[in-house]
C-alpha cells in the first residue's frame, strides 16, 4: 500500500461535474488522491485549505477561467504544478499560460495515462521546488546566525 | 475609390451636376437625381455601394427617403448632406441608421473618404441581393464554436466513461473484481451523455436551418426558448445564468427566425458587456395596446456605459429587418435593459 505522504495530491477543477467525477475515479484507481472542484473560486479555496502537489484545470469555467486561477495562485502558490486542459487550444492562450507559470496545457480529450505521467513529472518539480524553497530557508538562517 | 457606385440625391439641379462630374473625374460611378421618388425606383431598380442624399428637400424628405432605403435595402449605407440650421434633422438621421452626414458646401475629399469607410465596412450584397452580411456571420460563427464546445465536452465525457469502464474491467490491477454494478451503472450514465448530446445537436439543427429563413410565422415563445439555450454558454462563462420569461398565451410574429435569433444574442451580449457583475438575464415579451414588447433584461450591479455604438447600429438593423423599432438601449435610462416594439398584426409590405 503507498503511504499517504508519498502519494501524488491531485486537485481538478472543471465545470463539467460528470467529467471531472469520472476522471478523478480514474485517477483515484491508479492510486492517486484526488479532490475535485466545479469553478475557479473553490478551487483556490481548496488549495489555501490543503497542500496539493498538482493542479489540473480546465480553460473555460464560467465566472472565473483557468487562466484567471492559474494568475491568482503563482503568487500564492509558487510551488503548486498547474497542468491546463482545454478544449481548444489557441498559441495566444498556450504562451500566455507558460509565461505565467504553467507546469503544461493539454488538450481534451488527453488519455488518462499520458495526464497520468504528466501528473507525476509535474510532481518531482513540486518536490524540488519544495525543496529549493527549504534549502534557501535553511541558508538563510545559517548566514543569519553566522554559522 | 474607382467603379464605387454612388447615388447622389439633391433637389439643387447644379449642385448634383457638379458633383457628378467632380466624382466621376476621380473614378466613381455615380448617378444622380432630383427627387426622392426617382431615387427610391432607382434603388428598387439598379445596384448602389451607397447613397448620398440631402436632408431637406421638398415632398418626400431625406428623413423618409432614408426609412424607404433601410425597409428595402438595409446594408445599403447612406450619408447625409445638411445645411446650416438642419444638423439636428442630420442626427436624427444617422439614429435612424445613415452612416454619417457631412455639412454644405461639400469638401469633397472628405466626403470621399466619408464614402470610403462607409462602404469598407458595410455588410456586401451578394448577386441574387441575399445580403452576405460581415454581422450575421460572425454570429453564426459564434454560436457555432459554443456548439463545438458543448459537443466536445460530452464527447470527452463520454471518452472518461468508456475509459472507467475499461479501468473497471480490470485492465487495471486498482480496479475492484465485483464491478458488475457498476458498470451498469456507468453504461447507463453513457446513455445519458448521449442524450445530452442529442439535444444539443437537435437545438443547433434548428438554429442552423434557420439562417435559410425566409420570413414566417413564428411561435415567439419557441423562440425565446430556443435563444435561451442557444445563449446559455455565453452567458454562464460570464458567471451570470440566462432564463426565458413570456406569457403562457402563444403569440406569432412574422420574421425571419434567425434575425429574430440574432437581435436577441446581441440584446444579451450588450446587457453583458453593459453590467459587468450580472446575475440573472432575462429574455422574453410581453403583449401590448401597440406591439409585442420584446425584451432582454438583466438583474446585477450594473458598471459604466460601455461603447456601444457598433453594437447599437446593429440591434437598430436588426429591429429594422424585424419592421419594429428599438425602444430602449443601456444608458438611455435604462441601465440593463434592451427593448424591441414588433408590431402585433401582419408586418407592412
Amino acid at each position: 500500500m503507498t503511504h499517504a505522504m508519498t502519494t501524488d495530491r491531485l486537485l481538478l477543477v472543471d465545470d463539467d461535474v460528470e467529467f471531472v467525477e469520472t476522471m478523478a475515479e480514474r485517477m483515484r484507481i491508479r492510486g492517486l488522491q484526488v479532490d475535485v472542484a466545479l469553478d475557479g473560486p473553490s478551487a483556490l479555496k481548496r488549495v489555501a485549505e490543503k497542500d496539493y502537489d498538482v493542479m489540473v484545470l480546465d480553460v473555460a469555467m464560467p465566472g472565473m477561467s483557468g487562466v484567471e486561477v492559474l494568475r491568482r495562485l503563482r503568487q500564492s502558490q509558487p510551488s503548486l504544478q498547474i497542468i491546463l486542459l482545454t478544449g481548444c487550444a489557441t498559441v495566444p492562450i498556450a504562451v500566455e499560460v507558460v509565461k505565467l507559470g504553467a507546469f503544461d496545457i493539454l488538450e481534451k480529450p488527453a488519455d488518462v495515462d499520458a495526464l497520468l505521467q504528466r501528473i507525476r513529472e509535474a510532481r518531482l518539480r513540486r518536490l524540488a521546488a519544495v525543496e529549493k524553497e527549504s534549502q534557501e530557508r535553511i541558508d538563510d538562517i545559517l548566514r543569519r546566525r553566522g554559522w | 475609390m474607382t467603379g464605387l457606385r454612388v447615388l447622389f440625391v439633391d433637389d439643387e439641379q447644379e449642385l448634383v451636376a457638379t458633383i457628378l462630374e467632380r466624382l466621376r473625374l476621380r473614378g466613381v460611378d455615380a448617378t444622380g437625381v432630383t427627387e426622392a421618388k426617382e431615387a427610391v425606383e432607382l434603388i428598387r431598380r439598379e445596384r448602389f455601394d451607397i447613397v448620398v442624399l440631402d436632408v431637406k428637400m421638398p415632398g418626400l424628405g431625406g428623413l423618409e427617403l432614408l426609412r424607404i432605403i433601410k425597409k428595402e435595402k438595409p446594408s445599403l449605407p447612406v450619408i447625409f448632406l445638411t445645411g446650416y440650421g438642419s444638423e439636428k434633422e442630420a442626427e436624427e438621421g444617422c439614429r435612424a441608421g445613415a452612416r454619417d452626414y457631412l455639412m454644405k458646401p461639400i469638401d469633397l475629399d472628405r466626403l470621399l473618404e466619408l464614402m470610403r469607410t462607409a462602404t469598407s465596412d458595410a455588410p456586401a450584397e451578394s448577386e441574387n441581393g441575399a445580403p452576405e452580411d460581415p454581422g450575421a456571420l460572425a454570429f453564426f460563427a459564434r454560436i457555432v464554436a459554443d456548439f463545438d464546445h458543448d459537443v466536445t465536452n460530452v464527447l470527452n465525457t463520454i471518452n472518461e466513461l468508456v475509459g472507467l469502464q475499461k479501468d473497471m474491467i480490470g485492465q487495471h490491477p486498482g480496479a475492484s473484481p465485483a464491478a458488475g454494478e457498476r458498470l451498469g451503472v456507468l453504461v447507463d450514465r453513457v446513455a445519458n451523455q448521449v442524450r445530452r448530446g442529442v439535444e444539443i445537436v437537435r437545438r443547433m439543427s434548428r438554429f442552423a436551418h434557420s439562417v435559410e429563413g425566409a420570413e414566417a410565422s413564428l411561435d415567439l415563445g419557441e423562440a425565446v426558448d430556443g435563444l435561451v439555450a442557444l445563449a446559455a454558454r455565453r452567458v454562464r462563462l460570464a458567471g451570470a445564468r440566462v432564463e426565458a420569461a413570456h406569457p403562457a398565451e402563444a403569440v406569432t410574429v412574422r420574421a425571419s427566425p434567425f434575425v429574430l435569433y440574432e437581435a436577441l444574442y446581441r440584446g444579451v451580449e450588450a446587457c453583458l458587456e453593459a453590467a459587468p457583475k450580472l446575475t440573472t438575464i432575462t429574455v422574453g415579451y410581453e403583449r401590448q395596446r401597440d406591439g409585442i414588447l420584446l425584451f432582454v433584461r438583466s438583474e446585477g450591479e450594473s458598471g459604466p456605459r460601455p461603447p456601444l455604438r457598433p453594437r447599437e447600429d446593429r440591434l437598430r438593423l436588426l429591429a429594422d429587418r424585424l419592421h419594429g423599432s428599438i425602444v430602449a438601449l443601456p444608458g438611455e435610462g435604462h441601465a440593463n435593459r434592451i427593448e424591441l416594439l414588433l408590431p402585433a398584426g401582419e408586418p407592412p409590405r
